[in-house]
């Protein structure tokens, strides 16, 4: 029998030739979190001998060329989460954005009945001693993937960390493999293993994270979602003081490695999992909080359909959700992607997030909004009477309770429309209270 | 004392029980089929009572709908109806969003809501007369009233000896506070359908297009949702070649009882409730040629369990059983596949009943579908019900993404996993032809 050392010796490649594995006509996805850069790199270059490939990426990290007009005929680009790199060229119709429902029933296709792409595109660590790979600090749905691709080449990094969980998959179950000695850049840049750079917090985050750490209790399992709004509520103390936290959630903002570290998230009272901090990748962390995690029995990473699934979310007691939304309007719609026609994020988990937290016993599901945003004219509300035409509703009225802006907070679940506009226009910035009052009295 | 002893000691005439509620009570009504009598009675106490809060779905007509009861009842309605569609308008009645399956209120009793199930003072509910063993059956209008029972303080029941005594939830006479012995009312245990299955033959007959279409995508084996609306309703009927069919859903139609004595409803691939029908209520229609049948098939029926509604809804439970499918019918849809089902031009035109819930638990249901009707045009065919975008004011029902299959009289499309571009496509390929280069043309511009 063939060694695990001996085939994926047999298997390695270089970049050029697992380009040269693309035929024209053929679908390609690329796995979610961090792009393959190297292979998407020699694919691109192929631009002028390729036609009419079909490329799925969830969400755009690096420029490849291909974002721009001109590239079309030989690359059709969907992607998932509009970056905000390709904002520009969703709007423009240059790329296409996919449309699912639940990320754990079927991203791209976990249904039988949906094509696997012909090539898939993936980043995996240096094997280990039993010959498994590591997929690093984000795991997302990348094992089915690969399960149900038709070919699957994995860039391999040696940067890449271990955790514990699921995070793991066999050198046999892979195609190809491509080195890559990936340059380790700051945060945000190409090659950096420790996710996002963070900008400098606005002063009105500081007044919606005290607010919310109001609404959070000892013991309490949390989720929060990715986003401005409320990535940053974390470092800016929103969990000072508190004891015995759970965490399960998507990703790990700024500051939730280091809350682990010290034990204000140890999961003691999780009534499931417990003990463990559950999430699918790990983002937004220093060099030194990800060299904590890397081999940490206490971190473990879930596939994203096991993390989102509505029945597990629910099953912790005291599970607060909390995400941030683009818009309210006053019957409690919620809008997380859109404003108008222009898109600028994804809802991500939050539906079954939300969902899970209204079953979960003594669950929350708080929305955290500012008030306002600068729009092209100065200052608009974010808390609208109707939404403009063409704005999604991510979340529907009937889902929402706790609304959270620098002006304080509100519980608009089961309330009747006119005490739902009530609330939430007492907590709208107060140059708009008249406005959206006269506009609720109709 | 045994309970028949307790049992006489409650009875109390209608304007009695109705003593119990004071100024400032929240008081839950049973929905579906409410206890009019108590009702006529509360009415009655407009001067001596102040602002207490009713919330019901509203299916009858009743004095609050009018002007010159704003001070004494503060009046909610979690549905809006034919009953109080002019009241919303007028804003004499005020409309609640409501999610019966995620607010589990047993297991979340914390928390501070409110207004449709929690911290009631007085619950009012309709019941069929004890069993010997003094356990009486929410009939076939179940919906809220067992939570409404748990949640109160004082529990009133009407007594209506019309109604099927069915299985599953029930409620023991020791519970019971007051109990008003209704006379005899020949029409109580009915529902009037919804407003448009009288509509016009046009419009049924696109329905049954559709319904037939729809059939098309249901497996031997499914278990399926039926939600209110003539296309969706009309799916059943078109089962009739399929097999092993189970029903979990919320209301029980006569087709459905048709079907169950056929043999072709039999529940026998169900994961859970493997053979039993689930349900919270059966239309009993007056004057149906099926009314008397429906009632004694329903009386004493082991196969039928009915569940409060917020068991019924609730999204784990949906998922539990494999290749769950809902139907339901909308009123419009984008070319995003955001579907409205009760809210159109800032106006709530019904409610979301447990639509929402069966569409994210087939989702988490293996081998689960969401499937959507849709009547291609409203208004005699002036209007399309394919939108490239809604209106400032509608509400969102089902968020884009969560609906499967649509089908309209014109076809019917899968929308799974598909990209904007390619869902518009879709969606306007099953539009009524007229409209079709419109929907094209707004699509290249938004898309």
């Amino acid at each position: 029998m063939e060694s695990w050392q001996d085939e994926f010796k047999r298997k390695t490649i270089s970049a050029e030739e697992a380009a040269n594995l693309v035929k024209s006509g053929d679908r390609v996805a690329f796995t979610m979190g961090r792009e393959a850069y190297a292979v998407g790199l020699a694919l691109a270059v192929r631009k002028e001998d390729l036609r009419d490939v079909k490329i799925y990426i969830h969400a755009p990290g690096y420029d490849l060329g291909w974002y721009d007009q001109g590239w079309k005929d030989s690359f059709d680009i969907t992607i998932g989460q509009p970056t905000a790199l390709v904002q520009e060229a969703v709007y423009e119709h240059t790329v296409d954005v996919l449309i699912h429902g639940l990320i754990p029933a079927g991203y791209p296709g976990l249904r039988p009945d949906i094509d696997p792409p012909d090539v898939l595109i993936t980043e995996l660590s240096n094997p280990d001693a039993h010959g498994f790979c590591s997929f690093g600090n984000s795991l997302w749905d990348k094992k089915k993937q690969i399960k149900r691709a038709k070919l699957t080449i994995a860039e391999v990094n040696k940067n890449l960390i271990r955790t514990s969980g699921d995070n793991y998959i066999h050198v046999s179950e892979i195609d190809y493999f491509v080195p890559h000695n990936s340059i380790e850049g700051a945060p945000g840049k190409r090659g950096s293993l420790t996710g996002r750079e963070f900008k400098e917090p606005p002063a009105y985050l500081k007044t919606i994270a005290e607010i919310v750490s109001g609404l959070i209790k000892d013991g309490d399992t949390l989720q929060i979602g990715v986003g401005r709004t409320t990535e940053p509520l974390v470092s800016l103390g929103m969990l000072k003081n508190k004891a015995d936290l759970g965490w399960h959630s998507e990703a790990t903002p700024p500051g939730i490695i280091s809350l682990i570290r010290s034990g204000v998230i140890n999961g003691s009272r999780k009534t499931i999992n417990p003990g463990k901090a559950v999430v699918t990748s790990i983002g937004g962390s220093s060099r030194e909080e990800m060299e904590w995690v890397d081999n940490n029995p206490s971190i473990c990473l879930a596939e994203v359909d096991y993390l989102e699934d509505i029945r597990v979310i629910a099953s912790h007691d005291n599970f607060v959700s909390i995400n941030s939304a683009l818009m309210i309007d006053l019957v409690g719609q919620i809008g997380c992607e859109t404003i108008g026609r222009r898109r600028y994020s994804l809802s991500g988990g939050q539906l079954p997030f939300a969902c899970g937290a209204w079953l979960s016993k003594g669950g929350r599901y708080i929305v955290v909004l500012p008030s306002t945003t600068e729009g092209k004219e100065g200052k608009v509300s974010r808390i609208v009477a109707t939404f403009p035409q063409g704005t999604v509703t991510s979340i529907p009225a009937v889902l929402a309770d706790y609304i959270v802006t620098e002006y304080g907070y509100v519980r608009i679940a089961e309330k009747s429309l006119r005490q739902r506009a009530d609330a939430l226009i007492s907590i709208a910035h107060p140059d708009f209270r008249s406005d959206l009052r006269k506009a609720a009295l109709e | 004392m045994n309970w028949r002893e307790k049992y006489r000691e409650k009875i109390v005439s209608a304007d009695e029980a109705v003593l119990c509620v004071k100024s400032k009570d929240r008081v839950i009504i049973n929905l579906g089929g409410e206890p009019r009598h108590c009702l006529a009675a509360l009415a009655l106490r407009r001067d001596a009572l102040k602002g207490v809060r009713l919330a019901c779905s509203w299916v009858y007509d009743h004095p609050w709908f009018h002007p010159g009861f704003e001070e004494s009842f503060d009046v909610r309605a979690t549905f809006t109806t034919k009953a109080t569609r002019q009241a919303i308008q007028e804003k004499l009645v005020d409309w609640i969003p409501w999610l019966p399956g995620l607010g589990d209120r047993d297991r979340s009793l914390e928390r501070d809501r409110g207004c449709v199930q929690q911290n009631a003072d007085v619950a009012l509910i309709v019941v069929t007369p004890p069993d010997e063993e003094g356990y009486c059956s929410f009939g076939n209008q179940m919906w809220n009233g067992p939570n409404a029972v748990r949640s109160a303080k004082a529990v009133a029941a009407e007594v209506n000896e019309r109604m099927p005594f069915t299985f599953g939830d029930n409620v023991h006479v020791s519970q019971i506070d007051y109990l008003v012995e209704a006379p005899v009312d020949t029409t109580s245990t009915s529902v009037p359908g919804t407003e448009w299955t009288t509509s016009n033959v046009e419009e049924w007959e696109k329905a049954q297009v559709i319904a037939a279409e729809a059939a098309d995508l249901i497996r031997d084996g499914d278990t399926v949702q039926v939600g209110i609306g003539v296309p969706s309703e009309s799916v059943i009927h078109y089962l009739e070649s399929k097999n092993d069919i189970g029903i979990d859903t919320e209301v029980i139609y006569p087709q459905i009882i048709t079907l169950m004595k056929k043999g072709i409803i039999t529940g026998a691939r169900k994961n859970i409730n493997r053979g039993k029908v689930i349900a919270t209520a059966a239309w009993i229609v007056h004057g149906h040629p099926q009314e008397k049948e429906t009632v004694e098939f329903l009386d004493h029926n082991p196969t039928f369990e009915f569940r409060d509604f917020s068991y019924i809804c609730n999204v784990p439970r949906i998922a539990s059983n494999d290749n769950m499918v809902t139907i339901n019918t909308l009123l419009g849809i984008d070319l995003l596949g955001q579907a409205t089902v009760d809210f159109l031009g800032g106006f709530p035109i019904a409610g979301q009943g447990g639509q929402l819930e069966y569409c994210i638990g087939s989702h988490y249901s293996r081998g689960g579908r969401s499937i959507a009707c849709l009547l291609s045009c409203a208004k005699g065919g002036r209007v399309s019900r394919i939108v490239p975008q809604f209106e400032a004011g509608t509400g969102i029902g089902v968020p884009m993404g969560y609906v499967d299959y649509l089908v309209t009289e014109h076809g019917s499309v899968n929308l799974e996993y598909k990209t904007r571009r390619e869902r518009a496509e879709a969606i306007i390929s099953v539009a009524h032809p007229d409209f079709r280069d419109e929907l094209r043309k707004a699509a290249r511009q938004i898309f």
